[in-house]
């Protein structure tokens, strides 16, 4: 039931989406609002893979091209 | 590795022969072609202390300092064709480094690792679909990588979501001697600790990465998106570092680390952004991480960046990592000999680390002299890493963004 709950919550967030017209768009446009990993974090990332065992999520590296874990 | 290679250059030479195609005769309007190029130069210092490091069986000093410049070229041809390079260099200098070179001893030794990419992305008009390809390679001493990845996303029309496919392959090759003078671009052979070189320890040097992605963008409302990104990845070779030394309870005798030959890793990532007012941001990311290693992990990352006005924005930085331990993980001289599988890196140890750190944006995106070139933004972010072993580290970046827009005209035909 624990694990459940996360997936409940995604699928709450997806179905009380509303629609978003052209002229509403200026704080989703914003640079910082931007998804995924910034070409700044991908250095922290890296190094993160080297020193922890987890790795990947988020579109980043997860094993392979380097030393790393 | 050959066919994703096989593809990869067909299509440029196709594409490139179509491009050439005559225009059609009855067309009456000027058609502007609009070309961009960002160059993104970027660099890194890395320093890091810690007291146990794998080279040395899980002590000794971690000392580590790295540079990392690297550059990004992203040409955009028009709205449909882009292509990408990457090219970077990390310099490194390590305390533990000199106890695993074949030729030089020294106090603190240097490698250097450099990678490069190449890729292309194309976007099929209208329709949303978009997919692309890119080659990477990278080169250190002890280390030489093929990559190849593809991919393929699709969003809807509204723009309120979308979502991408991704397949990636890194084909590592272990052996050492690559940037040795004597050897150059020959690897040799595996690298050993000095003292276990009397016998190969491996019969296998190649580690093989294959990474499945997907990713799903959401727009919820104005204020607030969603990105949910699974990943599945399989690892088969020598998965153990050759030159990590192991001591055992009942013996003085070290050997060379030994892992499984075969991984799974599943991180699950979701991020979730949120515009707090008009000055305020919210970035958080929850990541869930399971491996057959016996390694779960929990990270959770909180950014707020704050615009001060609109060139300027600061944000604070907080991570925070949890880990259990590796089933094949033990501190020096806790192993037993029986063991089949044995490791005293502390990067598989169980542990927690958090970050701190802040970052300040400048983008004035201020055009330079007559012609059209831009500066669009200067980045500094600093941060400091603690593991619960001990280990601690500086990190400092900066990032300098310019874009270039050029504009052909088409003569018209009549």
């Amino acid at each position: 039931m624990k694990k459940l709950i996360p997936l409940l919550a995604i699928l709450l967030f997806l179905f009380s989406c509303k629609p978003v017209k052209p002229y509403q768009r200026a704080y989703l446009n914003d640079h910082e609002m931007q998804l995924g990993t910034k070409p700044l974090e991908s250095f922290e990332d890296n190094f993160q893979s080297y020193r922890e065992g987890a790795s990947g999520g988020m579109g980043k590296k997860s094993g392979g091209g380097c030393g790393c874990n | 590795m050959k066919i994703i290679f096989t593809l990869f250059t067909s299509f440029f030479i196709l594409h490139f022969a179509f491009s050439q195609a005559p225009q059609s005769s009855s067309s009456h309007y000027q058609k502007k072609k609009v070309s961009t190029t960002s160059v993104q130069l970027l660099y890194s210092h890395y320093a890091q202390g810690g007291k146990h490091s794998a080279v040395t069986g899980g002590k000794g000093t971690e000392e580590l300092t790295a540079n990392m410049p690297e550059m990004i070229i992203a040409h955009t041809i028009d709205s449909t064709h882009t292509i990408h390079v990457n090219l970077g260099v990390d310099v490194i200098s390590s305390a533990s480094t000199d106890k695993i070179d074949f030729d030089v001893s020294s106090a603190s030794s240097k490698d250097a690792r450099t990678h490069f990419s190449v890729g292309y992305g194309r976007k099929m008009k209208q329709s949303g679909w978009e997919w692309g390809s890119t080659l990477s390679f990278s080169i250190e001493s002890d280390y030489f990588s093929r990559g190849a990845d593809i991919w393929l996303s699709h969003q809807n029309p509204a723009q309120t979501r979308k979502w991408s496919l991704g397949l990636q392959g890194y084909f590592d090759d272990l052996r050492w001697g690559r940037l040795n003078p004597n050897h150059f671009l020959q690897a040799k052979k595996l690298i050993y600790p000095e003292e276990l070189r009397n016998k190969e320890w491996f019969d296998e040097y190649k580690r093989n990465s294959l990474r499945w992605s997907m990713s799903l963008y959401q727009v919820i409302n104005t204020k607030m998106t969603l990105g949910i990104f699974p990943n599945l990845v399989y690892q088969k070779g020598l998965l153990a570092t050759p030159f990590h030394r192991v001591y055992f309870v009942e013996s003085e005798q070290a050997k060379v680390e030994n892992l499984p030959q075969e991984r799974v890793k599943i991180p699950l990532g979701i991020q979730f952004n949120y515009f707090l007012g008009s000055q305020w941001i919210l970035r958080t990311y929850y990541r869930y991480y399971w491996d057959n290693f016996g390694i779960r992990a929990h990270t959770i990352n909180l950014e707020v960046p704050f615009k001060i006005n609109h060139l300027f924005s600061v944000y604070p930085i907080l991570r925070y990592y949890h880990q259990t331990q590796a089933d094949y993980f033990r501190p020096y001289k806790e192993h037993l000999e029986k063991s089949l599988f044995y490791t005293s890196d502390y990067d598989l140890s169980g542990f927690y680390s958090y970050k701190l750190g802040a970052g300040v944006r400048f983008a004035p995106f201020k055009k330079l002299g007559k012609k059209e070139k831009y500066f669009k933004e200067t980045t500094l972010r600093y941060a400091y890493y603690s593991r619960s072993d001990g280990l601690d580290a500086h990190i400092f970046s900066v990032l300098f963004d310019f874009e270039i827009h050029r504009e052909k005209l088409k003569r018209q035909k009549k």
